[in-house]
Protein backbone atom coordinates (compact mmCIF):
# COMPACT_ATOMS: atom_id res chain seq x y z
CA UNK A 1 0.00 0.00 0.00
CA UNK A 2 1.58 3.29 -1.09
CA UNK A 3 1.83 6.28 1.30
CA UNK A 4 -0.51 8.25 -0.99
CA UNK A 5 -3.16 5.54 -0.83
CA UNK A 6 -2.78 5.16 2.92
CA UNK A 7 -3.11 8.92 3.43
CA UNK A 8 -6.16 8.96 1.16
CA UNK A 9 -7.93 6.10 2.98
CA UNK A 10 -7.12 7.63 6.36
CA UNK A 11 -8.47 11.05 5.37
CA UNK A 12 -11.69 9.53 4.01
CA UNK A 13 -12.14 7.38 7.10
CA UNK A 14 -11.74 10.41 9.37
CA UNK A 15 -14.25 12.39 7.29
CA UNK A 16 -16.76 9.52 7.49
CA UNK A 17 -16.22 9.24 11.23
CA UNK A 18 -16.78 12.99 11.60
CA UNK A 19 -20.07 12.77 9.71
CA UNK A 20 -21.14 9.77 11.82
CA UNK A 21 -20.37 11.57 15.10
CA UNK A 22 -22.28 14.66 14.01
CA UNK A 23 -25.25 12.61 12.84
CA UNK A 24 -25.52 10.84 16.20
CA UNK A 25 -26.27 14.32 17.61
CA UNK A 26 -28.56 15.32 14.78
CA UNK A 27 -32.36 15.16 14.80
CA UNK A 28 -35.33 16.13 12.59
CA UNK A 29 -35.09 19.59 14.21
CA UNK A 30 -31.82 20.33 12.42
CA UNK A 31 -32.05 22.37 9.24
CA UNK A 32 -32.59 20.11 6.24
CA UNK A 33 -29.87 21.87 4.25
CA UNK A 34 -27.31 21.15 6.98
CA UNK A 35 -28.23 17.48 7.16
CA UNK A 36 -28.11 17.21 3.37
CA UNK A 37 -24.64 18.68 2.99
CA UNK A 38 -23.19 16.51 5.73
CA UNK A 39 -24.87 13.52 4.10
CA UNK A 40 -23.18 14.52 0.83
CA UNK A 41 -19.86 14.58 2.66
CA UNK A 42 -20.55 11.12 4.04
CA UNK A 43 -21.48 9.78 0.60
CA UNK A 44 -18.37 11.31 -0.97
CA UNK A 45 -16.23 9.77 1.78
CA UNK A 46 -17.70 6.31 1.18
CA UNK A 47 -17.20 6.59 -2.58
CA UNK A 48 -13.64 7.79 -2.09
CA UNK A 49 -12.83 4.93 0.29
CA UNK A 50 -13.78 2.23 -2.19
CA UNK A 51 -12.71 3.95 -5.41
CA UNK A 52 -9.19 2.45 -5.39
CA UNK A 53 -10.71 -1.02 -4.87
CA UNK A 54 -13.73 -0.84 -7.14
CA UNK A 55 -12.29 1.20 -10.00
CA UNK A 56 -8.54 1.20 -9.39
CA UNK A 57 -8.47 5.00 -9.26
CA UNK A 58 -5.13 6.74 -8.79
CA UNK A 59 -4.64 9.19 -5.94
CA UNK A 60 -3.61 12.66 -7.06
CA UNK A 61 -1.64 14.81 -4.59
CA UNK A 62 -3.96 17.77 -5.21
CA UNK A 63 -7.03 15.68 -4.32
CA UNK A 64 -5.22 14.41 -1.27
CA UNK A 65 -4.44 17.95 -0.17
CA UNK A 66 -8.12 18.87 -0.52
CA UNK A 67 -9.17 15.81 1.50
CA UNK A 68 -6.84 16.70 4.34
CA UNK A 69 -7.99 20.31 4.24
CA UNK A 70 -11.55 19.04 4.80
CA UNK A 71 -10.27 16.86 7.64
CA UNK A 72 -8.73 19.95 9.24
CA UNK A 73 -12.03 21.83 8.90
CA UNK A 74 -13.94 18.96 10.49
CA UNK A 75 -11.48 18.54 13.35
CA UNK A 76 -11.38 22.25 14.18
CA UNK A 77 -15.16 22.73 14.00
CA UNK A 78 -15.82 19.57 16.05
CA UNK A 79 -15.46 21.61 19.23
CA UNK A 80 -18.67 23.46 18.36
CA UNK A 81 -20.55 20.15 18.32
CA UNK A 82 -19.46 18.94 21.72
CA UNK A 83 -22.69 20.06 23.38
CA UNK A 84 -24.87 18.94 20.52
CA UNK A 85 -25.83 20.53 17.22
CA UNK A 86 -24.80 24.20 17.08
CA UNK A 87 -27.78 26.48 17.62
CA UNK A 88 -27.36 28.10 14.21
CA UNK A 89 -28.07 24.76 12.56
CA UNK A 90 -31.36 24.19 14.36
CA UNK A 91 -34.68 25.09 12.75
CA UNK A 92 -35.94 28.47 14.03
CA UNK A 93 -39.05 26.96 15.63
CA UNK A 94 -36.91 24.66 17.75
CA UNK A 95 -34.13 27.02 18.79
CA UNK A 96 -33.61 27.35 22.54
CA UNK A 97 -35.08 30.65 23.71
CA UNK A 98 -32.89 33.17 25.49
CA UNK A 99 -33.78 33.88 29.09
CA UNK A 100 -35.09 37.33 29.95
CA UNK A 101 -33.04 39.49 32.25
CA UNK A 102 -35.92 39.56 34.72
CA UNK A 103 -35.97 35.77 34.96
CA UNK A 104 -34.52 34.43 38.13
CA UNK A 105 -31.31 32.52 37.60
CA UNK A 106 -32.13 30.22 40.46
CA UNK A 107 -34.26 27.22 39.54
CA UNK B 1 5.85 5.19 -11.97
CA UNK B 2 4.11 2.36 -10.14
CA UNK B 3 0.39 2.65 -9.58
CA UNK B 4 -0.47 3.91 -6.12
CA UNK B 5 -2.56 0.81 -5.53
CA UNK B 6 0.38 -1.55 -5.91
CA UNK B 7 3.74 -1.94 -4.24
CA UNK B 8 7.05 -2.55 -5.93
CA UNK B 9 7.27 -6.25 -5.21
CA UNK B 10 4.03 -6.91 -3.43
CA UNK B 11 0.34 -7.44 -3.98
CA UNK B 12 -2.13 -4.69 -4.79
CA UNK B 13 -5.05 -3.83 -2.55
CA UNK B 14 -7.49 -4.93 -5.22
CA UNK B 15 -5.71 -8.25 -5.68
CA UNK B 16 -5.80 -8.91 -1.92
CA UNK B 17 -9.50 -8.16 -1.77
CA UNK B 18 -10.17 -10.42 -4.73
CA UNK B 19 -8.17 -13.20 -3.12
CA UNK B 20 -10.39 -13.02 -0.03
CA UNK B 21 -13.72 -12.11 -1.54
CA UNK B 22 -13.47 -13.51 -5.02
CA UNK B 23 -13.87 -11.76 -8.36
CA UNK B 24 -16.93 -9.88 -7.12
CA UNK B 25 -14.90 -8.03 -4.46
CA UNK B 26 -15.48 -4.73 -6.21
CA UNK B 27 -19.29 -5.10 -6.47
CA UNK B 28 -19.52 -6.42 -2.89
CA UNK B 29 -17.59 -3.45 -1.58
CA UNK B 30 -19.71 -1.15 -3.71
CA UNK B 31 -22.95 -2.59 -2.29
CA UNK B 32 -21.75 -2.31 1.30
CA UNK B 33 -20.49 1.24 0.96
CA UNK B 34 -23.51 2.36 -1.06
CA UNK B 35 -25.73 0.92 1.66
CA UNK B 36 -23.64 2.59 4.35
CA UNK B 37 -23.76 5.99 2.67
CA UNK B 38 -27.53 5.69 2.24
CA UNK B 39 -27.96 4.59 5.84
CA UNK B 40 -26.37 7.85 7.04
CA UNK B 41 -29.64 9.64 6.20
CA UNK B 42 -31.91 7.77 8.64
CA UNK B 43 -29.19 8.30 11.24
CA UNK B 44 -29.31 12.04 10.65
CA UNK B 45 -33.08 12.18 11.01
CA UNK B 46 -33.27 10.00 14.11
CA UNK B 47 -33.33 11.50 17.59
CA UNK B 48 -29.90 12.10 19.19
CA UNK B 49 -28.32 8.88 20.41
CA UNK B 50 -25.04 7.46 21.64
CA UNK B 51 -22.36 6.42 19.15
CA UNK B 52 -23.00 2.79 20.03
CA UNK B 53 -26.70 3.11 19.25
CA UNK B 54 -25.83 5.05 16.08
CA UNK B 55 -23.44 2.33 14.96
CA UNK B 56 -26.13 -0.29 15.61
CA UNK B 57 -28.66 1.67 13.53
CA UNK B 58 -26.16 2.00 10.68
CA UNK B 59 -25.37 -1.70 10.86
CA UNK B 60 -29.07 -2.69 10.76
CA UNK B 61 -29.82 -0.45 7.79
CA UNK B 62 -26.69 -1.53 5.93
CA UNK B 63 -27.32 -5.24 6.46
CA UNK B 64 -30.97 -4.88 5.42
CA UNK B 65 -29.85 -3.13 2.28
CA UNK B 66 -27.18 -5.71 1.48
CA UNK B 67 -29.70 -8.53 2.00
CA UNK B 68 -32.36 -6.97 -0.24
CA UNK B 69 -30.14 -5.55 -2.98
CA UNK B 70 -29.49 -8.86 -4.70
CA UNK B 71 -33.16 -9.79 -4.87
CA UNK B 72 -34.33 -6.37 -6.05
CA UNK B 73 -31.56 -6.07 -8.64
CA UNK B 74 -32.47 -9.49 -10.01
CA UNK B 75 -36.10 -8.38 -10.22
CA UNK B 76 -35.04 -5.27 -12.13
CA UNK B 77 -33.06 -7.45 -14.52
CA UNK B 78 -35.97 -9.84 -15.06
CA UNK B 79 -38.59 -7.08 -15.34
CA UNK B 80 -36.80 -4.35 -17.29
CA UNK B 81 -33.74 -6.06 -18.71
CA UNK B 82 -31.35 -3.85 -16.72
CA UNK B 83 -28.14 -5.66 -15.82
CA UNK B 84 -28.18 -6.45 -12.09
CA UNK B 85 -24.51 -5.44 -11.69
CA UNK B 86 -25.34 -1.98 -13.02
CA UNK B 87 -28.05 -1.30 -10.46
CA UNK B 88 -26.44 -2.79 -7.34
CA UNK B 89 -25.09 0.53 -6.10
CA UNK B 90 -28.18 2.76 -6.60
CA UNK B 91 -30.55 0.05 -5.30
CA UNK B 92 -28.37 -0.51 -2.26
CA UNK B 93 -28.12 3.23 -1.66
CA UNK B 94 -31.88 3.77 -1.81
CA UNK B 95 -32.65 0.82 0.45
CA UNK B 96 -30.06 2.06 2.96
CA UNK B 97 -31.54 5.55 2.85
CA UNK B 98 -35.01 4.19 3.62
CA UNK B 99 -33.61 2.97 6.92
CA UNK B 100 -36.32 1.91 9.30
CA UNK B 101 -38.87 2.85 6.67
CA UNK B 102 -38.98 -0.79 5.60
CA UNK B 103 -40.97 -1.79 8.67
CA UNK B 104 -44.23 -0.11 7.55
CA UNK B 105 -43.62 -1.44 4.02
CA UNK B 106 -43.34 -5.02 5.29
CA UNK B 107 -46.37 -4.55 7.53
CA UNK B 108 -48.43 -3.22 4.62
CA UNK B 109 -47.36 -6.10 2.38
CA UNK B 110 -48.19 -8.65 5.11
CA UNK B 111 -51.57 -7.04 5.65
CA UNK B 112 -52.33 -7.01 1.93
CA UNK B 113 -51.31 -10.67 1.58
CA UNK B 114 -53.42 -11.60 4.59
CA UNK B 115 -56.47 -9.85 3.10
CA UNK B 116 -55.89 -11.49 -0.28
CA UNK B 117 -55.67 -14.95 1.33
CA UNK B 118 -58.78 -14.18 3.36
CA UNK B 119 -60.72 -13.27 0.22
CA UNK B 120 -59.51 -16.37 -1.63
CA UNK B 121 -60.39 -18.66 1.28
CA UNK B 122 -63.71 -16.87 1.83
CA UNK B 123 -64.56 -17.16 -1.89
CA UNK B 124 -63.76 -20.86 -2.05
CA UNK B 125 -66.22 -21.76 0.74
Amino acid sequence: MSPLLLAHELACAILLWGVFCRFTKSSPRVLLSVRLVFWMLGIASCVAIISPLAWGDDIHPASLALEWAFVAVQVVTAQHWQRGVPEQFVKPAHKPRARRKSDSKEM
Amino acid sequence: MAEPTSTAGGVSLAALAIAFLGPLAGPYALIVFAALSGALWPLSSAEPMSRKAGAWLLLRCTLTSVALTGALSSMAQAQWGIQALDVFAPVSFVIGALGNGWRPVFESVSKALGEAFGRVLGGSK
